[in-house]
């Protein structure tokens, strides 16, 4: 009796170490950098939904035709050489670079262009950059046609999102494509590994046309917790990251590391919905609207959220490097005593109750949310934080439910880009439903961005556009509040050509090399 | 006549069992169980008198100018990320984070007591039940909860439902085991037999005799639903901001691990030291109810 | 006794149906879909409509149960990811080994830890041998894992630099999650065989051996250890299937890739299917580590055994 408990004993525990088999990792290469990925990766393919980390690693892999330089908004020669538009607008002509090769051997003609442009018009996540265009067309091996319906200025920004890759290695993998390691981009690695938990590896490849990037492997690691991977990059582990904002102060102070702030063009808002049903529609007074807009502490919420990796905004993009982008009219600055007033002008001089502010968990959102709660109590506006999951949250904001939100968004350096917010064409995903609506001139604001895109002089199209930002403004539905920068780290032993970094090329890292 | 004789002596049973001062006695020699229960009424008493003495307003009045700040004579414990006060935070934190272990152990053990004496009382009704609470009790508690916050919306009240219903099936299998223990003795099938009604019986004789296991049992629970939302809070599904809670004091700590290590320690401390407290004073309830067990 | 086993096998499918559609109707009737969640802010409702529409999104409720269940059922197939589109049984048994290393050895460190104490203060019951320890284990069975995994990052992470803060493909990367989730559990360990050896050496034949003029040695090792170990047994199962479930804050603190975060991540991004898997496999896994636990237990508890070996075969 007692062996057969012994051995039943002994049976239970080995069955258990028989589950701590543990593989040996493969032995660390030499010339390998690491890079640490947010979150873990979605898709292969640069046409189905992509998130941040996708678009990290995927930034070395595929290429577009040309570049959005994002420092000044001018386009650079990749792919294509050159390019121009005929005088309706209606046609871009490409001209293709004749020593571009995929990194299946293949060398990259028109028609790859083609198939890549048709792929991408399928894709319900690119249907933003793809919609202006009609048909795309090889006139021969190295000249590359874009039909559009009609005339639409801003097409160089979209197609600079379009990214090109092998019709015959797509095709090999058919339905397969974007879910494992495909030899179909142009870009100065090709992959290696796949495992969107874990990492992405990548490796140089000999016959890119700028020439071998000079570090042989580069490894996307997964790390979706900030202080282990702010720790693993001390250690060593990681050799470039996107630092944390809450990390920002420490490691860029520290001599132990390189490091570079580089403005992205990602600017956060809060929403404030004119349409709630909350509180008896209380929201729907413009001048409480406004009472808010005016309680929003930016440089606040830059020190606390972003420890400084955002700078205090206050209109909608940069007119410096926008196209079509205009100085904006009106301004809502912290100001407390305006927002009294403006309360007291709305009827409210001893306070009100706007509902809820809706934030998703657990980001940044939230804190912004009690900075707000905070300087809004002051003047006596009160409402509840709710948190909500992203997928739930977004739905509630689409439904016109939500009384106050916040929502972030990368821009192209387009003004007509922001139209996807204010255009009433994309209605039924807005957040703040304009149409129809009495309380705001929503057909001018769909007629300006009408008009916007169709303006070939980039003067008239700022004066366009002013208009429309005028009217959104005042409405005191959108408030922006910071425009955020990435932080980036390295180590010492790398050098970085920072010189192209920005929110569209996204940090290839081809300008990166070891010191020798 | 005879029904008469069973009555007395049940009633000499119960006074047996469950006699308060008997109990107390005993549990005022058990010395660990008396240290914790005193250094609980204290915390206890600072997290829930705090009030009288420091306004809600520090809670959330912020200073973003003043940051991290080191503990000093205005804010005893230094300030957090948004210059709030540290101090005033743990103790409404405290509040909060005990409240939700209190209202989800009730709540816990009205509806999974109950369901637990039915399945107990009624056979048919038996199967039915513990079926449902197999299939509760074999997803893991904190994947349960987390599912149901993320379904219902995340805030207070969403997070004491989950985190209830994540608990019900052990409160529901120990009450059905202590009900069914009674239940087959010779007395109540005599009460029966004699007409005595089932809600009479339940409350006459099932619930004074199952008494005792069913605090021990709510007591060990609280602090396991405490830590359950604790762990809510700290993947960011638990109670929402700006009302303070340990479990999302250490989650928002853990970003600031590197230039304010220090915030990450009180709230830890709070929910260890309660924890402990409460069970110590499980365990010497569990003595106190039936010394047999003693250990 | 392979009747007993027969039947409770056979009770599991039932439960894992109700598990799955517990989990499936919760998750259903969220507000929210997964095409606006990938598509994000700007997206257009009919890219919306079209990408829902390709991962399946849009039939009715029921429909896609069945057709999830039946799929399970006849091809063992779990579906897709809406997210990587990637198959959910390939990602499930890439993280299952690190959902169970870390489970496995945690609970191993608890018995290696929670045992021999156990028995020890048992043993010196009342002399320091006894307070010191059960003290210790009093204070660490209230940690929470993932304080304790915090204190241990930072002391050994971030200050000390001697073990790395995330991944899982070495097992140094497993020492500081193990000792996290481990400490507290071989505390509650040590807890219960203490008290379970307490009681032992009280019962009668414990006594009888004594009077017998048994050495207290032999009286000790042999007699009340052997009969302490069986509900000890049954806690180690039932602790292991719970340690599965209960890792997620320290799979999320140390970044590993096991199936907590994917149900965490899943959650959050409106991956049924994902969450689907991984909550069934977690599930018939506890099921079956509990159920295993029931029968050692069946062939050590004589009643049990008696029960379904008697004239029913």
């Amino acid at each position: 009796m007692k062996k057969r408990k012994c051995f039943l004993l002994a049976v239970v525990l080995l069955l258990m170490l028989a589950f701590v088999f543990a593989p040996v990792a493969n032995a660390a290469e030499n010339d390998t950098l690491n890079f640490r990925l947010m979150f873990n990766c979605s898709t292969v393919s640069p046409y189905l939904h992509f998130n941040d980390a996708d678009w990290w690693w995927q930034a070395g892999v595929f290429e577009p035709l040309v570049w959005l330089n994002d420092a000044n908004g001018t386009f650079e020669p990749m792919i294509a050489k050159e390019w121009s538009v005929s005088d309706d607008g209606l046609v871009y002509t490409f001209k293709l670079r004749d020593d571009v090769y995929f990194h299946n051997g293949e060398k990259l003609k028109a028609s790859d262009c083609v198939f890549s442009y048709n792929l991408a018009k399928q894709a319900p996540t690119l249907t933003t950059f793809t919609s202006p265009y009609d048909k795309a067309e090889a006139v021969d091996d190295t000249t590359f046609k874009v039909h559009l319906k009609e005339p639409y200025y801003p097409f160089l920004h979209h197609s600079s999102m379009i990214k090109i890759v092998s019709e015959k290695a797509v095709s090999e993998q058919g339905a397969d494509f974007g879910t494992k390691v495909a030899l179909a981009g142009t870009g100065p690695y090709y992959m290696t590994e796949y495992n969107p938990a874990v990492k992405v590896a990548v490796k140089a490849f000999d016959k890119y046309y700028l020439g071998k990037a000079p570090i042989e492997n580069v490894n996307y690691i997964v790390m979706v917790d900030d202080s282990s991977a702010v720790i693993a990059f001390e250690r060593g582990e990681i050799d470039i990251i996107q630092v944390p904002s809450t990390y920002w102060a420490d490691i860029s102070k520290s001599d132990k590391y390189g490091s570079k702030i580089t403005p992205r063009h990602e600017l956060y808002y809060l929403i404030v919905n004119m349409n709630s049903p909350e509180q008896n529609k209380i929201l729907a007074n413009k001048d409480i609207r406004q009472a808010i807009g005016y309680c929003v502490d930016k440089q606040a919420i830059v020190d606390v959220v972003k420890e400084g990796l955002a700078i205090p905004y206050d209109q909608f993009m940069d007119p410096a490097i926008t196209a079509g982008g205009p100085e904006s009219t009106i301004k809502y600055e912290y100001n407390l005593d305006k927002a009294r007033e403006s309360l007291k002008k709305a009827g409210y001089p001893d306070g009100v109750n706007v509902g809820t502010l809706m934030s998703f968990s657990p980001s940044e959102y939230v804190k912004m949310a009690q900075i707000i709660q905070a300087s809004c109590a002051e003047v006596g506006i009160k409402f509840e934080i709710e948190q909500m999951e992203v997928a739930a949250g977004l739905t509630e904001m689409r439904a016109g439910k939500t009384s106050m939100s916040f929502c972030a968004s990368t821009f192209l350096l387009d003004y007509d880009y922001i139209g996807r917010y204010f255009h009433t064409r994309n209605d039924a995903t807005h957040f703040v439903k304009y149409k129809g609506s009495d309380l705001i001139d929503w057909k001018t604001i769909d007629n300006k961005f009408d008009d916007g895109t169709r303006a070939k002089d980039p003067a008239q199209r700022k004066k366009i556009y002013s208009e429309a930002e005028r009217i959104i403004m005042d409405s005191g539905t959108y408030f922006p509040i910071m425009m955020t920068s990435f932080g980036m780290a390295w180590q010492k032993d790398l050098s970085v050509d920072t010189s192209k970094w920005g929110a569209f090329f996204m940090f290839s890292p081809y300008d990166w090399a070891w010191k020798k | 006549m005879e029904e008469n004789l069973m009555e007395e002596n049940l009633d000499v049973d119960f006074r047996k069992q469950s006699n308060a001062k008997e109990i107390w006695r005993r549990f005022k020699k058990n010395r660990s169980a008396m240290i914790g229960l005193v250094l609980f009424v204290f915390m206890f008493a600072a997290c829930f008198i705090a009030p009288l003495f420091v306004p809600y307003t520090s809670v959330t009045r912020q200073d973003t100018k003043n940051k991290f700040a080191p503990p000093s004579v205005a804010h005893i414990a230094g300030t957090d990320n948004f210059g709030r006060d540290e101090m005033a935070r743990i103790l409404y934190g405290g509040r909060m984070t005990m409240s939700i272990g209190f209202i989800a152990a009730a709540i816990s053990l009205l509806v999974g007591g109950s369901l637990g004496m039915m399945a107990s009382f009624y056979d048919k009704a038996d199967n039915l039940i513990m079926r449902f609470i197999d299939i509760l009790a074999s997803i893991p508690p904190i994947l349960m909860a987390l599912a149901i916050v993320s379904a219902m919306g995340t805030n207070l009240r969403n997070v004491v439902i989950a985190i209830s219903i994540s608990r019900m099936p052990a409160f529901c299998r120990v009450v059905r085991a202590a009900v069914m223990g009674i239940v087959d003795q010779e007395y109540i099938e005599a009460a029966r037999a004699g007409g005595t009604g089932d809600f009479r019986i339940l409350t006459k004789h099932v619930l004074p005799n199952c008494l005792g296991t069913i605090i021990v049992q709510t007591t060990m629970n609280m602090s396991l639903l405490m830590l359950a939302a604790a762990s809510l809070s700290f993947i960011g599904m638990g109670v929402q901001p700006p009302a303070p809670e340990w479990g999302s004091m250490l989650s928002e700590a853990r970003e600031y691990m590197r230039s304010a290590p220090s915030l990450m320690i009180l709230p830890g401390l709070g929910i260890v030291l309660v924890t402990t407290q409460l069970n110590l004073i499980g365990d010497g309830l569990r003595d106190a109810f039936d010394p047999r067990l003693k250990t | 006794m392979i009747r007993y086993v027969v039947k409770r096998v056979i009770l599991i499918i039932p439960i894992l149906l109700g598990v799955s559609f517990l989990v499936f109707a919760i998750l259903s009737f969220t507000p929210g879909d997964p095409a606006s969640t990938i598509l994000g802010n700007g997206a257009t409702e009919e890219a919306i409509k079209q990408l829902n529409h390709e991962l399946g999104y849009d039939l009715p409720f029921l429909q896609r149960y069945v057709i999830y269940i039946t799929d399970i059922v006849t091809k063992f197939d779990f579906g897709f990811s809406y997210r990587t589109r990637l198959p959910i049984a390939n990602e499930l048994v890439s993280r299952l080994p690190i959902s169970l290393k870390l489970a496995s050895l945690s609970i191993i460190l608890a018995c290696l830890i929670g045992i021999p104490v156990g028995i020890m203060t048992a043993v010196k019951q009342y002399t320091m041998f006894d307070t010191v320890p059960t003290i210790t284990a009093l204070i660490f069975a209230a940690f929470p894992t993932f304080w304790l995994g915090m204190l241990l990052l930072y002391a050994f992470s971030l200050k000390l630099g001697i073990f790395p803060s995330y991944g899982a493909s070495t097992w140094v990367h497993f020492v500081l999650p193990v000792i996290g989730l481990g400490l507290p559990e071989a505390a509650t360990m040590m807890r219960f065989t203490r008290s379970s050896m307490l009681e032992t050496v009280r019962q009668d034949y414990i006594r009888t051996a004594r009077s017998k003029g048994a050495p207290e040695r032999s009286v000790i090792w042999k007699h009340a250890l052997k009969n302490a170990l069986i509900p000890i047994v049954t806690i180690i199962g039932v602790d292991f299937a719970a340690l599965m479930g209960d890792a997620c804050a320290t799979e999320v603190l140390y970044s590993l890739p096991g199936l907590c975060t994917m149900i965490i991540n899943g959650i959050r991004q409106k991956d049924v299917p994902s969450v689907m898997g991984a909550t069934l496999l977690l599930t018939a896994f506890c099921s079956l580590v509990v159920l295993l636990v029931d029968i050692v237990y069946a062939f050590i508890d004589p009643r049990i055994k008696a029960k379904y070996s008697g004239s029913r075969g």
